[in-house]
């Protein structure tokens, strides 16, 4: 029984023996390849060289010239060409590159940080990039991950590009980006790069994390001596909307603005000393389409000495909400020690406030330990095992366990 | 027997046209400096520097991303590549009317024909052969239809195709070496 399977393949066979018998008479009858017309225009040239003894002079030259070229047909490889949307494009001009993270965990918590002992997929994200002739970079960052039963698995975090307009000096970043305010959401938003498994409660409860916006930014580095830099950065963006609750700051960016309000801000971080640096943050933001409806600032660092290593941050402005100003804000400050390349114990200690009632104000402390099965190298991997203990009127214990690649 | 042919020739045709692949640039660009070392006449016709010309059309994308890129990786290959001679690397936009006048004004060793060019290759060829400029492209059909030096594909792999009446008529003197390691049009 003939199925259409079968034809088609007999079909293929056909071709392909075709192929090599249609192929071979289509060569001309006056095209020589390659070590047929070799024979014929050596024999030749043998004969030239024969009246001529001062040809072979040149032949090792020639020969060795000859044997690099044989080189390099014999080591080449064709390539597809490039293209976009059907268009050529010049491919070396772009460098594209993907990264990520991936962190996984366990969890378990009583009291304020009540969470049933449970498996996560904590983070899936996904950086696509390219580097275009080291003047344009644009960026995607992917969030692949459900946060629960209802949440969309695919969440864009940024999208932005950078031009190069003055090298390293002056950089324009463009699109939907993280906003440049205080030390963790502009240095060690990578949960590979910070000491602890969960973001400090500022991030979470007091700024949404992450904190990204839609609007154009001007950014640059100036490093006057070796180990010793300037880092600037202003920003206008569409501001923020949404809501803050008591767990979550669950603002999202505004993607095309309703009302005209901008956000605007900027910060400056400086590098007196190898392994410090020092930063001021000031954001005056529209929420929900109110000017001025945030007003943050904030004063961080980083230190990295040797083994040890700290960062921290404080942040302190209000919302306005209908009754009035409301003041909130908070602090973290997480350390550090290797005792070895691969084991680090960490600690770490925050506040944060929204709102005037005992409800709306937490203290935490968290203490741990990371191990790093390939120290000092990239990718990376890192466990961490931290225990955290929330003070106050809702006091609360919670432990993480959490293995993170990053890539 | 017919139809059978038609299928055969129909399951050839379809890889053939959705085949994009070529000799990459960077390759193609030192293929290109190590031949020209295979011409005997190579100095007579460089005088002190060989000037390397990208043939190419304005406001083509193809043409002039190929320009592009094969600007970028012939700038590079020179300093790779040992050259007799010093080598220099000009971008020639292509006009029917003033080609002649820019090749004579240029006055390049070598001219490598971007894509976009096919239905100019009568005036092109004229002018190349008038000029004494060695013509290269990575092109089968323009090889076949006048061009001198192909650096084509072949099982996957950068082949050379060389029309030897062309050269001979662009006033290059290829030598034996190379073109044993080449397809030969006589």
């Amino acid at each position: 029984m003939l199925s259409p399977t079968r034809v088609a393949r007999w079909c293929a066979v056909v071709a392909t023996v075709g192929s090599l018998t249609l192929a071979w008479p289509s060569v001309a009858a006056d095209e020589k390849p390659p070590e047929k017309a070799e024979k014929e225009k050596h024999d030749k040239d043998k004969r030239d060289h024969d009246k001529d003894p001062a040809a072979d002079k040149d032949k090792p030259a020639a020969s060795s010239a000859a044997d690099d070229l044989a080189q390099t047909l014999q080591q080449g490889e064709a390539e597809p060409v490039s293209r976009v949307m059907g268009q050529r494009i010049v491919a070396s001009a772009v460098k594209p590159y993907i990264h990520g993270t991936f962190a996984v965990d366990w969890r378990w918590g009583d009291g304020e940080l009540q969470i049933p002992n449970t498996l996560d997929l904590r983070e899936s994200h996904v950086y696509l990039g390219a580097h275009i002739l080291d003047i344009a970079q644009p960026e995607v960052f992917f969030e692949l991950e459900k946060k629960n039963q209802t949440s969309e698995p695919l969440n864009l975090r940024y999208g932005q590009v950078d031009f190069k307009i003055a090298g390293d000096l002056l950089v324009l970043r463009a699109g939907l980006f993280l906003v440049p305010f205080g030390v963790y959401n502009t240095d060690l938003f990578l949960r590979y790069n910070a000491h602890l498994p969960e973001r400090p409660e500022i991030h979470r409860r007091v700024v949404p994390g992450s904190w990204s916006e839609v609007g154009a930014q001007l950014r640059g580095r100036w490093e006057w001596s070796p180990g010793r830099a300037l880092q600037y950065y202003a920003y206008v963006t569409n501001g923020q909307a949404g809501a803050l609750t008591v767990d979550r700051a669950s603002y999202d960016p505004v993607y095309r603005s309703l009302t005209g309000a901008k956000s605007a801000g900027a910060r400056v971080a400086v590098q007196p000393l190898d392994g410090l640096v020092v930063g001021l943050s000031g954001y005056r933001g529209a929420l929900n389409g109110v000017d001025g409806g945030l007003t943050l600032g904030a004063a961080d660092f980083i230190y990295r000495h040797g083994p040890f290593s700290a960062d921290g941050e404080a942040m302190y402005g209000w919302r306005l909400d209908p009754a009035g100003p409301v003041p909130e804000g908070g602090f973290y400050a997480a350390a550090g020690y290797k005792v070895a390349s691969e084991v680090e114990a960490v600690a770490s200690g925050g506040g944060f406030t929204v709102g005037p009632t005992e409800q709306e104000s937490q203290v935490d402390i968290t203490v741990g330990v990371n191990i790093y099965p390939l120290p000092d190298r990239f990718p990376t991997a890192v466990l961490k095992a931290a225990y955290e203990r929330d003070v106050g009127t809702a006091p609360g214990n919670g432990v993480t366990i959490m293995f993170i690649i990053g890539f | 027997m017919r139809a059978r042919t038609l299928v055969a020739l129909s399951l050839l045709a379809a890889p053939a046209a959705l085949a994009d692949e070529e000799v990459p640039m960077p390759q193609q660009a030192v293929l290109l400096l190590k031949i020209l070392k295979f011409d005997h006449s190579l100095e007579a016709r460089a005088g002190g520097t060989a000037t390397i010309a990208i043939l190419y059309v304005e406001n083509n994308p193809e043409s002039e991303a190929v320009r592009v890129e094969l600007q970028g990786a012939l700038e590079a290959a020179t300093h790779t590549v040992p050259f007799p001679i010093p080598i220099k690397v000009v971008r020639l936009p292509y006009s029917a009317s003033r080609i002649d006048a820019d090749l004579a004004e240029v006055k390049p060793t070598a001219a490598y024909v971007a894509p976009g060019l096919a239905a100019q290759l009568p005036t092109l060829t004229k002018a190349t052969r008038k000029s004494a400029t060695l013509t290269f492209t990575s092109d089968e059909a323009a090889v076949r239809a006048g061009l001198s030096v192909g650096m084509v594909v072949r099982a996957d792999r950068p082949a050379l195709l060389v029309n030897l009446p062309a050269s001979k008529a662009e006033g290059a003197d290829l030598s034996s070496d190379l073109l044993r390691l080449s397809q030969v049009i006589r």
